[in-house]
């Protein structure tokens, strides 16, 4: 694996609950190179956004993280102080999340919300920041922009919304913007836009992607390169046409194989269910669902590794 | 099942003083004229974004909400102009199956005592016969061994299980007509398949007929027969699956089915002509309602509203370009 502009090495993150240590994270590894979008894709409960506020340090206790490096630009990212750490967030490392509602300040109006980290990072005056503020107003997409800015959140559309937090993220000009399931409360025709401005501004700002969601769509039309996560693990990953074309691990075939097709007169099914965080099955996560899982499948858990072409697979059944 | 100009207007809430001040009362345009029929055993899905008023007319139907104008009939029954008593007879066999599985079930009753709640309501069957029926069913949805789960309290279960559970209230009184507002929107993908595949055995196996309400245009393409597609509160086209997908004749579905998201990289992105979004439906637009994104816009869709009517047999549309 060469050096990328983010690698994530044996990170671990562990949540302690009454009941038991809940390993949300277990060992997940990739690296995500310069202008490349990295799709992240996995069940609810895979540990996808876990792994996203991880590399962010973003972990509320009695979360922690126990283990691994998360190595940005070369230098990791787990040993900095706090004070480091926030000159980082929001400026070379950004993120974008699901639910805008959530995430904008209701209280505050969206240029004023836009301009923040530009003062923050960039050292520009109120007044020079506010002016940028509604540029990226405008370059994601929103008509009117100079009006749009003076509103306030609830004055503006869901999808809307989605835009204005895009160009939060996006003010500061991010080496590495972290998408957590950007798109998934809006409706097809809206994401179907927000998608393609995405995929536009990634392009013309040049920065990498990390986009965290369930959907096999927008795997298919948005990523370079595709995580398949399971139980807070990495099981593949590899180029996304891999990843459709000849997927290696039964998880990920089971995936391709679930999507409605045209001329299906049933659905394929993954047998049973995603296993409870507290009691992880020994040896591989996925053996109890695996059509060929053999008796190592039950023993040993298998690594991550290179089978070559950059296709990173942690099967047992290639060895033979 | 018919459904004749079903509509459904609700109030907007104002303080005291604008209700004092001011004559107009504005009206949420939740469901306005929507006509279709439902053909005894097939699938019949409801398609549209967020706001299109689809749940409002699965809960019409239902009888849970009282239109504002409309007629329903069931098997030739006016159901609306019912008493409370005929009406709890029709709904033996008219069930729901909702879309979320934590909400839709009582967290402090026993999963034994939400499947057998319907036999009680209905004086069907009680003690240890309510228990053996309650059991069959369980096995019947999947839940086995069932002794497993009668005991059982939601929490304890999974979201796909949950959804087993609902169903399993819902078919328990062996109804002929199921409504089923997005039944696998919140499971994962997983899951959804198995449940899918569940609902379309039982069909097969009890006879029935299904109302599919869901925005998610790639699962409805593969089960249902025949198709409405709802903005604003109007159905905009009703066409048999096929007809829709291969030859959508409303702008509206043509951008529909243009921004399903295919999981194929060989596929490309295809260009949405729409812009912007789904207006307010307290002043929704005059003329055709989806006047404001159209990207044919002609004179008359600001000034007159388009009928639906066949544009050819069996397939419906409301826009002035077809007419």
């Amino acid at each position: 694996m060469s050096e990328g502009l983010l690698r994530v090495k044996g990170l671990k993150t562990y949540f302690p609950t009454l009941s038991g240590i809940v390993k949300a994270v277990d060992g997940v590894e990739f690296t995500i190179q310069k202008e490349k979008i990295v799709g992240l894709v996995g069940e609810s409960g895979s540990g996808k956004s876990v792994t996203a506020l991880s590399i962010m340090r973003l972990i509320r206790p009695p979360g922690k993280i126990v283990d691994g490096e998360v190595l940005f630009e070369g230098s990791n990212l787990l040993e900095k102080s706090e004070y480091e750490m926030r000159s980082i967030r929001g400026g070379k490392i950004a993120m974008c999340f699901q639910d805008p509602m959530t995430y904008l300040n209701p209280v505050m109006k969206v240029v004023d919300q836009i301009a923040e980290p530009l003062i923050l990072h960039q050292n520009l005056t109120p007044s020079e920041a506010a002016k940028e503020a509604v540029e990226m107003i405008s370059l994601v997409g929103i008509p009117h922009s100079s009006e749009r800015a003076q509103d306030y959140p609830h004055q503006l559309s869901g999808g809307m919304r989605q835009r204005i937090l895009l160009a939060i993220a996006l003010s500061c000009n991010p080496k590495l913007l972290i998408a957590d399931e950007p798109t998934t409360s809006l409706d097809v025709i809206v994401q179907g836009q927000m998608l393609k401005l995405i995929k536009e501004l990634q392009r013309r700002l040049k920065n990498s992607l990390l986009f965290i969601t369930h959907d096999m769509g927008i795997i298919a039309h948005l990523c370079d390169r595709v995580a398949v996560m399971y139980a807070g693990k990495i099981l593949e990953y590899a180029d996304m046409e891999s990843i459709f074309e000849k997927p290696l691990h039964p998880y990920t075939q089971a995936l391709i194989r679930s999507i409605p097709r045209i001329g299906m007169k049933r659905f394929q099914v993954i047998k049973g269910m995603v296993p409870n965080p507290l009691d992880l099955p020994p040896g591989c996560r996925f053996h109890p669902r695996c059509p060929y899982a053999k008796s190592i499948c039950r023993e040993e858990e298998p690594e991550l590794l290179d089978i070559g072409d950059n296709h990173f697979l942690s099967c047992y059944l290639k060895d033979r | 099942m018919k459904v004749k100009d079903l509509t459904k207007h609700f109030p907007v809430k104002r303080g005291f003083r604008y209700n004092l001040l001011s004559k107009e009362r504005e009206v949420v345009h939740a469901v306005d004229g929507v006509t279709f029929n439902i053909k005894k055993g097939e699938i019949f899905s409801l398609v549209g974004e967020t706001g299109s008023g689809k749940t409002t007319t699965g809960r019409l139907i239902a009888r849970l909400i009282e239109p504002t104008r409309g007629e329903i009939f069931f098997e030739g029954l006016p159901i609306l102009e019912l008493k409370k008593q005929e009406m709890h007879k029709v709904r033996r066999n008219m069930q729901l199956i909702f879309q979320d599985p934590f909400a839709s079930l009582n967290p402090r009753s026993s999963i034994g005592g939400i499947i057998g709640a319907p036999f009680e309501i209905h004086g069907l069957a009680e003690g240890v016969e309510k228990r053996e029926l309650v059991l069959n069913l369980l096995e019947k949805v999947g839940l086995s061994p069932a002794m497993d789960y009668i005991d059982k309290y939601p929490h304890e279960l999974s979201g796909g299980q949950r959804q087993r559970v609902g169903i399993a209230r819902a078919i328990s009184l062996n109804p002929k007509f199921i409504i089923a507002d997005e039944p696998v929107t919140s499971l994962d993908i997983s899951i959804r398949s198995q449940i899918l595949n569940l609902l379309l055995n039982l069909k097969e196996e009890l006879n029935l007929t299904y109302l599919l309400i869901t925005h998610d245009l790639s699962t409805v393409r593969i089960i249902s027969n025949r198709i409405a597609i709802m903005y604003l509160g109007e159905v905009v086209e009703l066409a048999p699956t096929v007809e829709i997908f291969n030859s959508p004749m409303h702008p509206y579905t043509e951008a529909l089915i243009s921004s399903v998201l295919i999981p194929d990289p060989k596929e490309i992105l295809k260009e949405i002509p729409l812009k912007g979004e789904i207006p307010s439906p307290i002043n929704p637009p005059k003329g055709c309602r989806f006047n404001t994104r159209c990207p044919h816009l002609r004179p008359e869709c600001q000034k007159e509203k388009p009928e639906l009517i066949p544009y050819k047999d069996g397939h419906l549309v409301a826009c002035h370009l077809r007419a």
